[in-house]
């Protein structure tokens, strides 16, 4: 029995596994001068961020910040002001706190030595959710997600947040900061994609009972929803047995920035995460 | 050269001669011994001996006919009868000199202004199996005139009245002549024995009589089962696809595909026929096996240039594969064991010499897979096929074939931290109706009627049965007809009606608030209507001209919904055609010209020129080897047709004396209306699919060198290509040319087969080829939290070259007279396990168990890994096969 596994194994390794290598990529020794622009409005009150990067040349690093650039937003009847943050160069936040409103059309302006960059977004109706599930992950007494939203529903375009707390669950409360927290993100899009269908394996994130989960839950455009498919398409979708053609992704910016202005109307909930379970199935 | 230098040689020594000739008398007596002396020899040795001088053109005369002869005291004249006539030779005193001539040809010289001609008309069957042999030679021995026989096995040729040595013969079947007087219209049913590998006989002979007839079909190629059985396929599995990516001109997309390119050609440019119905995916297992059964193949013949007339709807390629009829005289069965496959073929007569069936079954064997002890996740991936058919001979003019083949695949999965099962399952069902008639000795017709479906499902979730399905639908009826006008002229004509229904692509949810807010996609419904005219004809010895037009032309019918665009890809109106409507109609003039010129016995050169048109295309933006998403659109409104203008060159010629043949083909192909795809185009459930199409041209050129030794202990081929596909869309790439992703520009094949004892053979491939153009990124932008790639130029780089060894090892285990033949089959898939990246990717991190995962805590930094990944390393495979 053992070397009829065995056997299989051999085989089965052969055609299916052991596929993916590090691979010693040094680029193709060209460059890209744009600016990156990562701009939301939601409707939270609180200090609005537009964030300002360039382009990198190798995958992971921190990228250069755009410093020194003057970043307006304005509505019909509003306009604000934002700052770059002297502790985090490169990070420009409203003057004010305020929240965006819903069905109102934001235009971001972005001056860069006398390079203008715009973008217009229109904030779409926020909507009740229902709340994520999770299980029990074998006898690990942990818990991962198994559920946060539909990928697929051509009127309910949802970008989902979920952020995960334990660092003040005993056993954990004195490890750092990047070892008691997570972030993820979820999305239902109006769109079905093969690669998406199979995406290569995702980390898995692990949480005990006594974290603090909030998620939050995003309405996006139909343009915003084909960005962040874009998005997908080049990230979590990529370098699987199933890819589609690579290309940069679309952007409402002008002046051959890269990224995207948008603007969101949040829906909050949160729990903590508990020994009884909501949902038996997919339990192992 | 050499024949011109042989003639004046011949001549020169003639005119030297003049006087001495006088001094000669046919009626002299000599004595000479032949014994297997090729008639050159012969003549020179009469001519020694006899002083007398001989005069003929060396390209019209069998000089390298083995002759046995012996004589004793007899005089020149009997001498020279008793040789020369069996051989159709006349002879001729002209003052000084004998002049020898065909027979026939002396005739035609002498003949008065009416010749009474007569058709040889029949059919050549193996002798064991009945099966029609396709392909076959069939011609006149001393005048070289002759004919092939077609894909049922049917041949005819026209003849002046006279004595004929007619022979019959097939590369890997014994040859067999026939002498007779042909006074009138004959009609015969020729058997020839096959020289399999299974015999003593362990060389197969290469037909050294066939180079005589074929002028050099530039841009086919032909495998017989026999070949295909004798090439390492995979995993012990007699493959075409992968055996044909062993032709120049013809790539793959690399490991487990079953893509494959021709001339810079895409993949959906190729058409697969088995049995004339279109084949719409011919893989299993996303493409590590072929989609039929490996022993219903019988024959094989591929086009990747100068497509015959009868051919169309594609622009690329044909392959046109026939399925073995059945064994008409005794019943038998064979099959194949395997750890991936198992098949097993049965097949008999229904009624002996009148009618036979064959079914074949394929199934795979991999539910091991779905293992989660071993793989911590659960797949699950099966297929099979079926192949049946029925061969009823009405009577001697009528024959009838019925066929009827159904695939399907599965394959889905379920990972650790997912509760859907995705899947994918595609499936080809098709039936064929043929039948042949013959309305005369001359006059050969074949009627076909197909029914094709092809469904494509990918399931979001199997539990919900959450699925998205594509369809595509053909039904075909048409007729062609061969008239055998006379040995100079083969007139081929047809006509073909088809009516396709496409599904784009449409989801099903079991939920039903879900399902009533999915957009509906609009369906295709489109016919086609083509007819053709072609000419095989010969214009004296040498030169061969095939020259047909094809003109095909296809509407779209409602009930349809047709979205207009603007010049931003907008819609900007919407047209509801009822039911019965006609609309956009396209014609298209497709026409064929060959010309093919005999340089001597060895050598031929072709140039061609072959326009073609397609109407039906897959539309699919993936860049992954596999199967994954097959959307079938025909032309319309938004998709103007297809064409391609292809030019061709080839130089074939044969080593005098050795079963080597050295092709070089060298083409140039211009693509108009092209298709390619808007950056991330949404190509998957999407009613306005047809606005994420850009337009635009291609051109592909590239030279081919095969060098071939087809007999022998040691046989094989090497082949060599190097071949551009460039392509210019309006809207990519800021207008500039690109090249495609299969444009590999070189690429290196060996194929050897090896009879290494009387009951092993060994068969060897190496395969290289240039990396595909990918694009690679420049930068990387980090947003929300992800590494985002930053492109520049359209597939601006290249993946490293991919190359593979395959070899396999097939031991004998029955004495060669038995009638159960068995084989343990041992081969290795990429022996050196090279892994071949298909693709690079910019964001996995590695997890604490050491795979490569995409990174799903956004929060804080990570670091990304550039990984490349590759299909297969080394894949070996144990089969035992058999046959009775």
């Amino acid at each position: 029995m053992k070397r009829r596994i065995l056997l299989y194994l051999l085989l089965t390794v052969s055609v299916l596994s052991g596929c993916e290598e590090q691979n010693d990529w040094a680029g193709n020794g060209l460059s890209d001068s744009s600016i990156v622009v990562e701009g939301m409005i939601t409707s939270e009150t609180e200090y609005q961020t537009v964030y300002l990067t360039k382009v990198s040349t190798i995958p992971g690093i921190t990228p250069e910040v755009v410093s020194g650039a003057g970043v307006l937003v304005s509505s019909p009847d509003e306009l604000y002001e934002f700052t770059e943050d002297p502790e985090q160069p490169g990070t420009y936040r409203s003057k004010i706190r305020f929240a965006g409103k819903q069905l109102r059309t934001y235009t971001l302006l972005i001056n860069h030595n006398n390079n203008v960059i715009t973008a217009k977004a229109t904030m779409p109706v926020g909507r009740e959710f229902v709340f994520l599930r999770y299980v029990k992950h074998g006898s690990t007494g942990l818990f991962r997600l198994v559920w946060v939203a539909n990928t697929y529903n051509a009127n309910r375009l949802a970008m989902y947040e979920v952020l995960l707390d334990w660092s003040m669950v005993d056993g954990y409360k004195h490890l750092p900061y990047e070892e008691t927290h997570a972030r993820l993100l979820y999305y239902t899009l109006p769109t079905l994609d093969v690669n998406q269908v199979f995406a290569p394996s995702s980390e898995m994130v692990l949480f005990p009972p006594g974290t603090h989960i909030t998620e939050k839950r995003y309405s996006i455009t139909e343009s915003h929803a084909a960005f962040l498919r874009a998005l997908l398409s080049e990230t979590n979708w990529q370098g699987g047995l199933f890819n589609v053609a690579s290309a940069n992704l679309p952007t409402n910016l002008s002046n051959n920035a890269r990224g995207y202005f948008s603007a969101c109307a949040v829906t909050t909930k949160t729990d903590i995460a508990r020994t009884i379970l909501p949902l038996s199935k997919g339990n192992n | 050269m050499k024949l011109l230098f042989r003639t004046i040689f011949v001549t020169a020594l003639l005119l030297a001669s003049v006087g001495m000739l006088h001094a000669q008398h046919l009626n002299q007596k000599i004595s000479v011994e032949f014994n297997n002396v090729p008639l050159e020899e012969v003549l020179r040795e009469l001519s020694r001996q006899s002083g007398i001088l001989f005069s003929y053109n060396a390209a019209s005369l069998p000089l390298d006919r083995k002759i046995v002869y012996r004589a004793s005291e007899k005089n020149i004249e009997t001498i020279l009868d008793e040789i020369l006539k069996p051989l159709n030779i006349a002879r001729i005193q002209r003052e000084q000199q004998v002049i020898l001539k065909p027979s026939k040809a002396m005739k035609e010289e002498n003949a008065t202004a009416a010749v009474q001609k007569y058709t040889l008309s029949g059919f050549l069957r193996d002798e064991k199996t009945g099966e029609a042999l396709i392909g076959a030679n069939v011609y006149d021995k001393s005048s070289y005139t002759g004919t092939t026989t077609n894909a049922y096995g049917f041949f005819s040729i026209t003849l002046a009245e006279g004595h004929y040595d007619i022979t019959f013969s097939l590369l890997g079947y014994a040859a067999t002549s026939l002498a007779l007087n042909l006074n009138s219209n004959r009609s015969l049913n020729i058997k020839l024995n096959e020289t399999g590998i299974d015999m003593k006989a362990v060389e197969i002979k290469g037909g050294q009589d066939e180079k005589e007839i074929t002028a050099g079909n530039a841009g086919e190629v032909r495998l017989t089962a026999a070949a295909l059985k004798r090439m390492a396929g995979f995993a012990g599995n007699i493959d075409v696809i992968r055996s044909l990516q062993a032709v120049p001109g013809i790539n793959t997309f690399g490991d487990g595909s079953s893509f494959y390119y021709v001339r810079g050609g895409n993949n959906d440019q190729n058409l697969m026929l088995i049995d004339e119905a279109p084949i719409f995916n011919p893989a299993h297992l996303f493409g590590f096996f072929s989609a039929l059964a490996p022993d219903a193949i019988k024959d094989v013949r591929a086009f990747k240039g100068d497509f015959p007339a009868s051919y169309g709807g594609r622009l690329s390629s044909v392959i046109d594969i026939r399925a073995r009829d059945g064994n008409i005289n005794r019943p038998g069965f064979s099959g194949n064991l395997g750890i991936y496959t198992s098949d097993l073929t049965v097949e008999g007569p229904i009624q002996k010499e009148k009618s036979s069936f064959i079914l074949s079954a394929r199934k795979s064997n991999l539910n091991w897979l779905n293992s989660e002890e071993i793989f911590n996740k659960s797949i699950t991936i099966d297929f099979y096929d079926l192949n049946a058919k029925f061969n009823i001979r009405i009577n001697d003019k009528n024959r009838l074939f019925l066929t009827g083949f159904t695939g399907r695949d599965e394959f889905s999965r379920i990972t650790g931290s997912s509760v859907n099962t995705f899947g994918i399952s595609w499936n080809n069902t098709t039936g064929t109706i043929r039948w042949n008639h013959l309305f005369s000795n001359r006059l050969f017709s074949n009627t076909t009627a197909v029914f094709s479906q092809y469904n494509y499902y990918l399931y979001i979730s199997r539990e919900q049965d959450d699925y998205w399905l594509s369809s595509v639908r053909n039904r075909t009826l048409k007729t062609d007809f061969t008239f055998y006008m006379n040995p100079a002229n083969t007139i081929r004509a047809g006509a073909e009606i088809s009516g396709n229904h496409s599904n784009p692509g449409n989801v099903h949810f079991s939920d039903e608030d879900t399902q009533k807010s999915a957009p509906v996609i609009p369906e295709y419904n489109s016919m086609g209507l083509s007819v053709y005219l072609s000419n095989d004809q010969m214009i004296g010895d040498r030169l061969l001209l095939r020259y047909g037009l094809r003109l095909s032309s296809w509407r779209n019918t409602g009930p349809a919904t047709v979205y207009f665009y603007d010049a931003a890809y907008q819609v900007i109106d919407t047209v509801t055609v009822s039911k019965g409507s006609y609309f956009t109609p396209y014609y298209r003039p497709e026409p064929r010209l060959s010309l093919s010129w005999r340089i001597g016995r060895e050598s031929t050169l072709t140039a061609g020129y072959t326009r073609t048109a397609q109407y039906l295309q897959m539309l699919s933006n993936s860049t992954s080897p596999f199967t994954s998403l097959e959307v079938w659109a025909p032309s319309g409104p938004n998709i103007r047709p297809q064409t391609a203008d292809q030019f061709t060159a080839c130089f074939l010629t044969r080593f005098n004396g050795n079963p080597v043949q050295l092709s070089v083909e060298t083409f140039y192909k211009k693509f108009h209306n092209q298709i390619d795809y808007k950056d991330h185009a949404n190509m998957l459930y999407n009613p306005f699919i047809e606005g994420e199409l850009r337009f635009g041209t291609a051109r592909s050129y590239g030279v081919e060198l095969l060098l071939k030794k087809s007999s022998g202990k040691l046989a094989g081929w090497l082949g060599y290509a190097y071949t551009r596909i460039l392509k210019t869309m309006e809207d990519l790439n800021n207008g500039l040319e690109f090249p495609a992703i299969y444009d590999r520009p070189h690429s290196l094949f060996t194929n050897l087969t090896w009879k290494a004892a009387s009951f092993v053979d060994i068969s060897a491939s190496w395969f290289y080829m240039s990396g595909s153009a990918y694009t690679s990124p420049t930068g990387f932008m980090s947003f929300n939290g992800y590494t985002v790639p930053v492109y520049g130029a359209r597939n601006n780089s290249r993946l490293p070259d991919y190359h593979r060894m395959d070899v396999s090892i097939s031991f004998r285990l029955n004495k060669p007279e038995n009638r159960y033949k068995h084989n343990i089959v041992l081969s290795f898939y990429n022996l050196y396990a090279h892994k071949n990246p298909f693709a690079f990717a910019f964001n996995k991190i590695m997890n604490d168990k050491g795979e490569f995962v995409v990174p799903s805590d956004l929060d804080g930094s990570y670091e990304v890994i550039p990984t490349s990944i590759s299909v297969a390393g080394l894949i070996p495979a144990l089969n035992y096969t058999f046959r009775f």
